[in-house]
């Protein structure tokens, strides 16, 4: 009797726990099964053989490896040194393409296909509805369109086209073998796999550079400063040359930077007609335009690159020397990849690659050495279209006559494959157009002509002295570069290589054009003859810092506007002018140098004012204490330096309060800041208006602006900072910020130490985010031997060692020792071995 | 000593099922091992420590492979945690898989 009910309490508490149990289970699985957001399921992210921690087994490359490739007609013997810089022996060069792709693919995967999806733009596919407007954007540039065409272009029977083909072809096989614990970190993160590579996507990489190097909306910019200060104010504060003259084609004869001295006109009241068509070009160009490029707040570029070599009779081994100082944009992984390629009589190439590009941009051979800075060359015009409908235009006019308008329907995907939105882009004959208000803009640029850059690079990594290397890129396009070169002869040249438009009328390109009148389209493209160059100048060194390449006392062709101010490059001439011996050790030591021209332009003017009011009895003690603070100054920006802040912070408020013509209005945001050598310019006139603060009734000159701004810079870096001590040093406030490609705060090095200032010749801007992208020097003896690195690491994946190893010498200014083997046996200690040979 | 035989033949099951077809061979293990030893003493506790013993093998083979620590800083900073969090959240989730399943059949079979 008594063991009925315990055998119903056993059984009700069996089933009770049996739904218990079912209950778990399934929340087991469903959180085990269901992404989390953008993310990968709880399973296969904790997976312990297939998940997140599967990526510790890849993270090293294994000692060994031997695998076999389809395509291969013979064995490469690919060598990672001991800095993980894979050497490529190859027999052939579509062998060495392959095993290039898939040494590339094997660390950068994820860097590959987030790059490509950038210019394509299906980042939305991978990451989510997040990345609609970068997409939206990314397709209304048209960088895939024109990348497409370029391909199309490539005959398929060409040697480009096959060695295009091949290198895609490694980076697929490295996909098709790759294990679970292959697949890189962030694809885990986003529940993603990688997509198959196609060739052209290494032309949407081209494409990339050229947005970052040759992107230019002077016009756009022009038009919001003619509305606000007038035209000639607008044309003297944006100008077409640079006001201080450091050209990187040396003017025979010349010892020192030429300074204007024009007045600069006084600012037109704000025009409101042309406020509202500002106003309107400003929305359009937002549309397109990403934010990393435009400039700092500060007026100067943000991305800024310098170049220099010396000619063998001026360096102490008698050797040309060689040094690249390439300014990006700073991520994890790396922009760069570093590598050597071989095969035998054909190509011995060592250098930094982009991941995706079967070339080396910079580096160097057996005989010479090659690096760039950007040229900054003004490629790319708006013209003010015509069009029948300004909602839904199909045909636009030119010469009075209607033509069509090519459409190009975009539609932008997410995760899950369906349409975000759709947009259709209209083409002109001259490329994209993009509304502004009412009106239509179409954009030539130089960047979406069908020419093939790849091809003359390749040949160029494979030339043996300057001449030849000239030669072969004569036809090199875009991005406009100034490229560099010296050669074991003890020769070294520099040219600004690019297409630059020869435009109608006054030749200028920084005005919106008529687009309804085919005498406003470009010309033709400028000789080769023409561009700024020089070989074995007398002065024994070219340098180049993105500064206006020719004086235009030499050349008065318009190439551009509003160029960098030159005070790298007026540094870099001064240390090399004052030194007739220069070793492998002072290029290191230039690349990394602490001092500013600059200061020497407002330091003392502005120390000198400071004291003649306060002599009156009438200046603020914040500008006497500043001053005080700053006449200590040893002017150098060294990491333990604690007034470099002061000088930093004066800048800042002597730049706000002498453009504040360019406040902006209720319809347009504040304009661009011209740059430092406007400013520079501008210390030649006391009296100017343009020194006048707007906001007070008195007239300020430059000496009562110049007590101001040292008076608030105290005060702001003294609240900020507390008392002049160790928290004023520079290494606590300047510092790099190196974001993983997806910004991941656990995937990036931040606040890394570095040595910059205001036109020092490693600039930086506030946030850091850009800086030395790669340091190299390279000595052309018999025996080429070189140094250098970069903020990273060869590997991709963050959790390996070889993600970041590099930033302890990036920060410090030192240089590795590259290894230049002749053959595979002579790495000592290398760090893994590949072989990779053909399918049976 | 029997059931410490069988703890490492399911350890071993939940392991090599892990290995090579995936996370979710836990459960479909544990459901098959609850069957099996529905009537036997300490089913559960069998079927959690072979999981946690067996994804816990694993983890020691990920860490004497590669930079463990490294991937611990890098989750610890990524998911706003301890790294060593995680590795407990794994094996504790290994657990849940592997008792809840075996814990269902077990009950279904009793209920039969």
């Amino acid at each position: 009797m008594n063991d009925q009910p315990d055998s119903i309490v056993a059984r009700a508490s069996n089933v009770a726990v049996t739904l218990l149990a079912a209950a778990a289970l399934a929340g087991a699985l469903w959180i085990g099964a269901k992404p989390i957001g953008a993310g990968p399921p709880l399973g296969s992210l904790l997976d312990p053989a297939h998940g997140i921690w599967a990526v510790v087994r890849t993270a090293e490359l294994p000692r060994h490896a031997d695998l076999r490739m389809a395509g291969l007609k013979d064995s490469v013997a690919v060598t990672y040194d001991d800095r993980g810089v894979p050497h490529i022996f190859a027999q052939h060069e579509d062998d060495l393409m392959r095993a290039f792709g898939f040494v590339v693919a094997r660390d950068r995967l994820f860097q590959l296909e987030l790059q490509t999806r950038a210019v394509a733009g299906t980042l939305s596919e991978l990451v989510g509805a997040s990345a609609l407007e970068l997409d939206r954007e990314a397709r209304a540039q048209g960088l895939a369109w024109g990348a497409e065409r370029k391909w199309a272009a490539i005959p398929d029977t060409s040697l480009d086209h096959r060695l295009v083909t091949a290198y895609g072809d490694g980076i697929n096989a490295y996909i098709a073998q790759m294990r679970s614990e292959d697949l890189p970190f962030e694809f885990r993160l986003l529940n993603a796999r990688p997509q198959q590579w196609k060739p052209q996507y290494t032309y949407y990489l081209l494409a990339r550079m050229s947005l970052t190097l040759a992107w230019s909306d002077d016009e756009l910019r022009h038009a919001r400063i003619v509305a606000l200060v007038g035209e000639q104010a607008a044309s003297a504060l944006f100008p077409v040359n640079s006001p201080i003259q450091e050209p990187i084609q040396p003017v025979d004869g010349r010892r020192a930077p030429r300074l204007a001295t024009t007045a600069l006109p006084p600012p037109a009241r704000p025009d409101s007609a042309r406020l509202a068509l500002a106003a309107d070009l400003d929305k359009a160009a937002a549309a397109i335009a990403l934010a990393d490029l435009r400039p700092s707040p500060n007026g100067e570029i943000a991305v800024g690159s310098n170049n220099w070599a010396v000619s063998a009779r001026r360096t102490a081994a008698g050797r040309a020397l060689l040094s690249g100082d390439p300014h990006l944009q700073l991520t994890l992984p790396s922009i760069w990849y570093e590598v050597h390629l071989v095969v035998p009589g054909v190509i011995d190439t060592y250098g930094v690659t982009i991941p995706g590009g079967p070339i080396v941009p910079i580096g160097f051979n057996r005989s010479m050495a090659w690096t760039a800075t950007n040229t900054g060359a003004d490629v790319a015009d708006y013209f003010e279209e015509t069009v029948n409908d300004a909602r839904h235009p199909t045909t636009y006019q030119l010469d009075g006559t209607w033509l069509p308008l090519m459409q190009r329907v975009e539609s932008v995907r997410g995760r899950s494959g369906g349409i975000l939105k759709t947009d259709t882009i209209y083409h002109t004959h001259r490329g994209p157009m993009l509304r502004a208000g009412n009106r239509w803009l179409s954009r030539r640029w130089t960047a979406l002509d069908t020419t093939d850059e790849g091809r003359a690079l390749r040949q160029a990594s494979q030339a043996h002295t300057v001449d030849e290397w000239m030669r072969v890129m004569d036809d090199y396009a875009v991005p406009a570069q100034n490229f560099l070169l010296a050669d074991t002869l003890g020769r070294i040249g520099i040219r600004s290589t690019g297409r630059y438009p020869l435009r109608a009328g006054d030749g200028r390109g920084d005005r919106l054009l008529d687009g309804s009148k085919r005498a406003n389209d470009w010309q033709g493209f400028w000789p080769t003859a023409r561009y700024p160059q020089s070989i074995d100048p007398r002065q024994g060194y070219l340098a180049s810092n993105n500064q206006q390449p020719k004086d235009p006392q030499v050349d008065p062709a318009y190439l551009g506007s509003n160029w960098p101010s030159p005070w790298r490059a007026m540094r870099i001439n001064h240390l090399l002018r004052g030194d007739s011996s220069v070793t492998p050790d002072a290029m290191r030591r230039f690349q990394t140098d602490a001092e500013s021209e600059q200061t020497n332009f407002f330091l003392p003017p502005m120390l000198d004012a400071v004291a003649r009011i306060a002599a009156t009895g009438s200046a603020d003690t914040a500008a006497i204490r500043g001053a005080a603070l700053l006449r200590e100054w040893d002017g150098r920006f060294t990491p333990d330096n604690e007034r470099s802040v002061l000088y930093d912070a004066v800048m800042d408020e002597l730049t706000q309060r002498t453009w504040d013509e360019l406040r902006g209005t209720a319809q347009l945001r504040r304009g661009p800041t011209p740059s430092s050598a406007v400013l520079a310019q501008l210390l030649q006139e006391p009296a100017s208006v343009w020194w006048d603060d707007q906001a007070t009734p008195a007239r300020e000159t430059r000496d009562s602006i110049f007590v101001a701004s040292v008076a608030a810079a105290y005060r702001r870096v003294s609240q900020r900072y507390g008392p002049p001590g160790p928290r004023w040093r520079w290494s606590g406030i300047r510092t790099a910020t190196i974001n993983h490609l997806l910004r991941i705060p656990a995937l990036s090095r931040r606040k890394v130490p570095m040595q910059s200032g205001r036109g020092t010749l490693s600039p930086s801007d506030g946030d850091g985010t850009h800086g030395a992208s790669w340091r190299f020097v390279v000595e052309l003896g018999p025996e080429v031997r070189a140094w250098g690195t970069y903020p990273g690491g060869q590997s991709g994946n963050p959790v390996s060692a070889r993600y970041d190893d590099r930033l302890p010498q990036w920060t410090a200014g030192t240089l590795d020792t590259l290894r230049f083997p002749h053959a595979a046996a002579d790495i000592v200690s290398p760090r893994a071995v590949l072989t990779l040979r053909p399918e049976r | 000593m029997r059931w410490l035989t069988q703890l490492l033949i399911v350890s071993l099951a939940f392991g090599a099922g892990t290995w090579f077809a995936g996370w979710w061979m836990v459960p479909v293990l544990g459901a098959a091992y609850g069957v099996w030893a529905a009537n036997r003493r300490l089913t559960l506790i069998t079927a959690t420590l072979a999981a946690v013993l067996a994804w816990g093998v694993l983890l020691a083979f990920d860490a004497s492979a590669g930079p463990m620590g490294r991937l611990l800083q890098v989750l610890g900073a990524l998911f706003r945690m301890p790294g060593a969090a995680l590795v407990v959240l794994t094996l504790a989730y290994a657990a849940l898989l592997a008792v809840s399943s075996a814990a269902l059949t077990r009950g279904l079979r009793r209920l039969r």
